[in-house]
């Protein structure tokens, strides 16, 4: 992913919409203190969410679980994720999570730019310490910009809860580069006062290894943000790290129950119907669509012609010229089903239409 | 809270960097946002008024009002809004948000209720709002202290006092409403900020206690049930609301059909009350691309750009990536979906990157041109002046294209849908306010607020007014069945009033259609002499081939001074050439004309009924007259105003105005205005109004003692522009036209087709549409307003739609049974129907020749046609 980096207020349309209120005014304040002089676009958060979504469908993942989701603002980019089947949010906050739940409802638009695969998004309020029996199974768990706020025996419970117990065969987690954080100017400082640490590359990439080796886990390592070019040395603004199990199997977890507790829940439309549809039946819809639409645009064209106007002549090669159609069948097979569908045609692969979509053949 | 998501996910090609101070994340300023915060309207898909309205009259200069401005409408509902809002300056800045409908009640009315006709218990689509007799809506102040400017930090800090405020609010960062009442006038509370723990001071003052039926809580009461409909997971398209999982598709032809309900609650007669209607939204399941895709392999050749640009410029589209929607306002041919383009940063982009980068959506086409929306006059305002790019892959068509729309198979199909009649029009609505009634969540929320809807739809009396007789020459009656409203089949053999005969005309045709003309001609002469019309053998003229010049040639050969009339017979209903004839025929050369298409004679067996049409419609333009009812009035004029607006030539409308010049109403005086967007369509009133005294004046050799105006094409929110600059204007012209003693009795009467008010009558165990005649002037009425419903015409299918009447000004000195007589009346008198129609006469001649100039001629028409129904 490529970023632009400009000298200019640094993180003004840094994660806007999707702070907690409450923290929204400290946050803002604080980032904004960091740096006169790097701003990334889209907004950095805004690349995190889109840097893991890409990750997911590399990995055809159908069901992941995000820890720390605190205002949902990941779905925006799962949501487009045509694999994912299941996306279930926990945080531990019950109040911003309510503030933000109706962001997991479809839009309108959503009902008439379905889906191919159903979608189902969950919130839940719950600990990423404790493993709630519905999220036991999912393929991936996400962990964007979440350890840094956990007090290190908290995190030591996570790892045992995500990369032990639940085991999921995919794992990405983002959290700051501290060696990032000399761009901003004034004192070196956390960039978010709930952070309990920001690591350096080293750091980061040290836990990473000791949970690959207590977990059976192999890591590659990347981040989001590049340095401008005069500072390559220190690395992405964010890094992460993706995690994959070998391990073929999914594993018996055994869960806390059900620990978590419901927020919301939406169920995304999908192109249920369509999917239903035999090939020839889509054909037949596309051929009648076609015919009709030739036919509105059929009095304009030719009324100069001597010929009676009631009638109009569709050649097959005509038909063939709509990607959807020639998409489906050749030219061929086109006109073979044009036969069972009851338009008449004759031995130059034409038909007639008569008046309000009476077909008739004849044999030139 | 409705809106929130969706005003987050904003994010537009935008073309330069002059919005940067407003990004999405940066929109903090909450004293212009809509009050309290959670559904923010957004701009409805047919645009405000001003853009789309169909009279563009609105924004001119306000003068005050001339002379007789001190009669009624100064109740100023500004100034008594006004009073009602707490702060001063907040107040203002509110006023600017709502419209308010203008109290027009003349003060002498005492009682708007007619008398005549038959009681008829009639049921309708709306619903009461139920509260405690001494309920009160509580306003209340808030302020913080240190201040704080994002509305969502606000508002999460004020959540922390839900034991005092409780969980039933409103609030959009700086006023609260709630139902009940604080102990304290001022109320301080303290929240701490997560961030800095600091402590911020909340003053609660409260500023008003309104009364359920102050014009504020209204606006409310509106908030509240988008809340309701957004918890029944309804959801917002442009101005209405609709059940996406319940869309129905229509696969071939790639429609879906979305049932959704419009909605409003008001002050009505007595009662607040709930207004819903169902409303369907035709989505496409196909892009626009596809469908540009489909166009060009239409073959069109050449016109494929134009063609794109006549289909789909005007048009609305919603974009999948934010579900929001644009205008079509131009397409550009040049650029692609790399167009780059800089962002507030400086930096560029291009739009195929912006789409992935922000909404992670891969644009597969990258040979499509760009579509171009301008923005909206609410963007400018907000600083955002630079076109919006859009690309096609990402957009879709709501609405039906105007091809699809007079393709008849596509109407049948969709019209299954959306027609539903009286009974299933009721279960529905009952649905949904059951659906209402029973919600948890969505009692919680009105239980909160104390409000509650009635279970049932509202019944009330209305009154069917006596049939009016219809009669033909020497006083002939036609028979017909008033619930049908239809007298066709009884005018046969029977004599029109005036009968004009056809001495000297011309038929022209081309070689193919000879025998069609020469069957027209012979039919034409067989079936006029009964009707009290001799046709006399025309000036045949047989073209030797159907180009336009052709026609327009032999026209000018043929067609003299003495020429009554000129009959074309068209091959095809080609438009530009229909457009040229007319031209020619009311403009270049004047001569009234009638264009017959080949098709609708090539039938022999219906030629008999064709021919007979054609015969009455041709007497209408020759100055004749068909049937006439009993006018007990004398010295009456009524006036019919109405405006079309091309959407194709953005900007400029056309106004037709329409003025009855004898006692039966049936012979009229037409002229036309043209207004761009901005003047007043009150300018070019006053020459035409001028003219047709002049010539009521020469024709009944005195002035009319009294005048009645008709006036349609007035859009929401328009009311009030009509009420208080073009009516004065109006009674001003009138009276100085008629010279210094002059005084004439004048009624203006504002008449609206487009409403969501529905009647239904019971008939046994079902509902059906109410018979034409039915009258209701009460309950469902404005009590702002001297207003009236009138069902006038019979449909056959769906439900009746009444028709609106609102008397803005009246000093005729008629009884409201008078004046809800006469408009009814008026519904009889349109000749090219031989039936009730849905408006007075003069209105649907007056949209009749404003669609013809508007459409095809473009210009004045010629004067010496102004005292014929040349545009029938």
């Amino acid at each position: 992913m490529s970023v632009n980096l400009v000298e200019q207020d640094i993180f003004t349309e840094k994660e806007p919409d999707t702070l907690n209120p409450d923290e929204r005014k400290g946050k803002l304040e604080d980032e904004n203190s960091l740096g006169r002089d790097v701003r990334f676009y889209p907004p950095l958060y805004m690349q995190r969410y889109s840097y893991t979504a890409n990750i997911l469908e590399k990995h055809n993942v159908e069901w992941v679980v995000d820890f720390g989701c605190s205002e949902c603002g990941i779905v925006r980019f799962y949501r487009e994720v045509p694999t994912l089947r299941k996306v279930q949010l926990v945080d531990i906050d019950r109040e911003t999570l309510e503030f933000h739940k109706n962001c997991i409802k479809p839009h309108a638009s959503d009902y008439i730019f379905k889906r191919k695969n159903p979608l189902s998004i969950e919130i839940y309020e719950g600990s990423a310490v404790n493993l709630d029996q519905r999220v036991t199974g999912c393929d991936a768990v996400s962990m964007v910009e979440f350890i840094e706020h956990l007090v290190p025996d908290i995190l030591v419970k996570v790892e045992d809860a995500v990369f032990g117990r639940l085991h999921p065969f995919l794992v990405i987690v983002t959290t700051p580069n501290f060696e990032f954080n000399t761009l901003f100017p004034g004192k070196l400082r956390f960039r978010h006062f709930d952070h309990k640490f920001e690591w350096t590359r080293k750091e980061f990439q040290k836990w990473c290894q000791d949970v690959c080796d207590k977990y059976r886990y192999s890591v590659e390592f990347s981040g989001i943000g590049d340095p401008p070019e005069e500072s390559q040395q220190l690395g992405y603004c964010s890094q992460a790290a993706i995690f994959t199990s070998s391990s073929q199997s999914k594993p018996t977890v055994d869960s806390d129950g059900n620990c978590y507790c419901l927020v919301a829940q939406s169920i995304f439309p999908h192109r249920d119907k369509e999917l239903l549809l035999s090939p020839e039946e889509i054909l037949k819809l596309e051929v009648t669509f076609t015919i009709n639409l030739l036919k509105q645009s059929y009095p304009d064209k030719y009324s100069d012609q001597e010929q009676d106007e009631e009638q109009m002549e569709i050649s097959i090669k005509q038909l063939m010229l709509f990607s959807k159609i020639s998409k489906l069948v050749n030219a061929d097979r086109l006109s073979h089903h044009i036969i069972h569908m009851d338009y008449p045609w004759d031995e130059d692969v034409t038909y007639r239409i008569w008046g309000k979509g009476q077909v008739h053949w004849t044999l030139k | 809270m409705s809106g929130r998501g969706r005003a987050r996910a904003r994010g537009r090609a935008r073309g330069a960097s002059e919005d940067q101070a407003r990004r999405p994340g940066e929109q903090t300023a909450p004293p212009r946002e809509q009050p309290p915060s959670s559904a923010p309207a957004p701009a409805p898909a047919g645009g405000p008024p001003a853009a789309s309205g169909r009279a563009s009259y609105r924004g001119g200069a306000k003068e005050p009002r001339p002379g007789i401005a001190s009669a009624s409408g100064d109740v100023p509902v500004d100034a008594m809004s006004k009073l009602t809002v707490g702060t001063r300056d907040v107040g203002e800045k509110r006023d600017r948000m709502y419209y308010s409908d203008p109290e027009t009640k003349p003060a002498w009315l005492s009682d708007k209720k007619g008398t005549s006709g038959t009681q008829l218990p009639v049921v309708t689509n709306y619903f009461k709002l139920e509260m405690a007799p001494d309920w009160h809506l509580y306003q209340y102040h808030v302020e913080f202290n240190p201040p704080i400017d994002s509305r969502k930090m606000r508002m999460a800090l004020l959540m922390h006092h839900e034991n005092l405020l409780g969980k039933t609010k409103a609030f959009d960062g700086m006023i609260l409403y709630l139902s009940h009442r604080l102990q304290e006038q001022v109320t301080e509370v303290y929240s701490q900020r997560n961030s800095d723990s600091a402590q911020i001071r909340i003053t609660i003052t409260r500023t008003n206690e309104l009364p359920p039926s102050s014009p504020q809580v209204m606006q409310v009461y509106n908030i509240i049930f988008r809340r309701v409909l957004a918890t029944i997971d309804m959801k917002q398209i442009g101005r209405n609301y609709f059940n996406p999982s319940l869309s129905v598709d229509i696969p071939q032809h790639k429609l879906s059909v979305m049932p959704g309900f419009v909605t409003a609650i008001a002050k009505h007669e007595y009662d607040t009350l709930l207004c819903a209607d169902i409303s369907h939204k035709i989505t496409r399941s196909d892009t626009l691309l596809d469908m540009m895709y489909n166009l060009y392999n239409q073959n069109r050749g050449d016109s494929f750009y134009d063609d794109c640009v006549r289909m789909f410029v005007g048009s609305i589209v919603l974009t999948r990536y934010n579900n929001k929607t644009y205008r079509v306002d131009d397409f550009d041919w040049d650029k692609r979906p790399d167009f780059s383009f800089k962002l507030r940063n400086d930096v560029s982009i291009t739009l195929a990157e912006y789409y992935k980068k922000n909404y992670n959506i891969t644009v597969t086409d990258m040979n499509q041109p760009l579509l171009v929306s301008r923005p909206k006059k609410k963007d400018i305002r907000m600083g955002r002046t630079e076109p919006i790019y859009l690309l096609p892959e990402l957009c879709t068509l709501t609405g039906l294209t105007d091809e699809a729309r007079a393709d008849f198979n596509v109407m049948k199909d969709v019209g299954a849908h959306t027609r539903v009649p009286p009974e299933g029009r009721n279960r529905t609505l009952q649905g949904f306010i059951d659906q209402i009634n029973k919600n948890e969540k969505v009692q919680a929320e009105m239980g909160g607020w104390g409000l509650k809807f009635s279970r049932t739809l509202l019944n009330l009396n209305a009154r069917i007014a006596p049939r009016e007789k219809v009669m033909q020459k020497g006083g002939v009656e036609l028979s017909y069945r008033q619930e049908d409203a239809d007298w066709g089949r009884d005018m046969r053999g029977k004599q029109l009033i005036t009968p004009v005969n056809l001495e000297n005309w011309v038929i022209l045709f081309i070689r193919r259609n000879s025998a069609q003309a020469q069957d027209l001609v012979q039919t034409l002469s067989r079936v006029g002499p009964p009707m009290g019309m001799n046709i006399a053998t025309p000036t045949a003229c047989e073209l030797p081939d159907d180009r336009t010049d052709s026609f327009l040639g032999a026209m000018k050969d043929h067609v003299t001074p003495e020429t009554q009339l000129a009959v074309i017979v068209l091959p095809t209903n080609r438009k530009d050439r229909y457009d040229a004839i007319k031209k020619f025929c009311c403009v270049d050369h004047p001569v009234p004309s009638q264009c017959v298409v080949q098709r609708t004679l090539s039938k022999k067996q219906m030629l008999m009924s064709v021919a007979t049409k054609i015969a009455i419609q041709l007497n209408c333009k020759l100055g004749g007259e068909v049937w006439c009812l009993e006018v007990p009035l004398k010295n009456i004029m009524v006036v019919g105003i109405d405006t079309y607006h091309d959407s194709a030539k953005k900007g400029r409308s056309v106004g037709g105005v329409v003025c009855s010049l004898n006692k039966n109403l049936t012979r009229y005086y037409s002229r036309t205005t043209f207004q761009h967007t901005g003047e007043e369509l009150v300018k070019g009133l006053l020459t035409s109004l001028r003219g047709a005294l002049q010539k009521y004046h020469e024709v009944n050799g005195v002035l009319p003692e009294r005048i009645v105006v008709f006036r349609d094409g007035v859009g929401d929110g328009q009311l009030k522009a009509v009420f208080e600059y073009e009516m004065p204007q109006l009674l001003e012209c009138f009276k100085r036209s008629g010279g210094q003693d002059y005084n004439p009795r004048v009624a203006v009467i504002v008449v609206k087709k487009r409403i969501n008010t529905r009647f239904f009558v019971k008939s046994g165990p079902s509902l059906t549409n109410p018979p034409p005649g039915t009258i209701i002037d009460d309950v469902v009425t404005k009590p702002i307003w001297f207003d009236f419903f009138l069902v006038s015409q019979s449909v056959r299918q769906g439900t009746v739609t009444p028709t609106h009447y609102n008397v803005i000004w009246d000093t005729t000195g008629l009884k409201p049974d008078h004046l809800q007589r006469l408009a009814y009346k008026m519904t009889h008198l349109y000749y090219n129907w031989p039936g009730t129609i849905r408006v007075p006469a003069p209105c649907q001649y007056a949209h009749k020749l404003a669609f013809l100039v508007g459409q095809s001629i473009h210009k004045d028409p010629h004067m010496s046609l102004s005292d014929r129904l040349y545009f029938l």
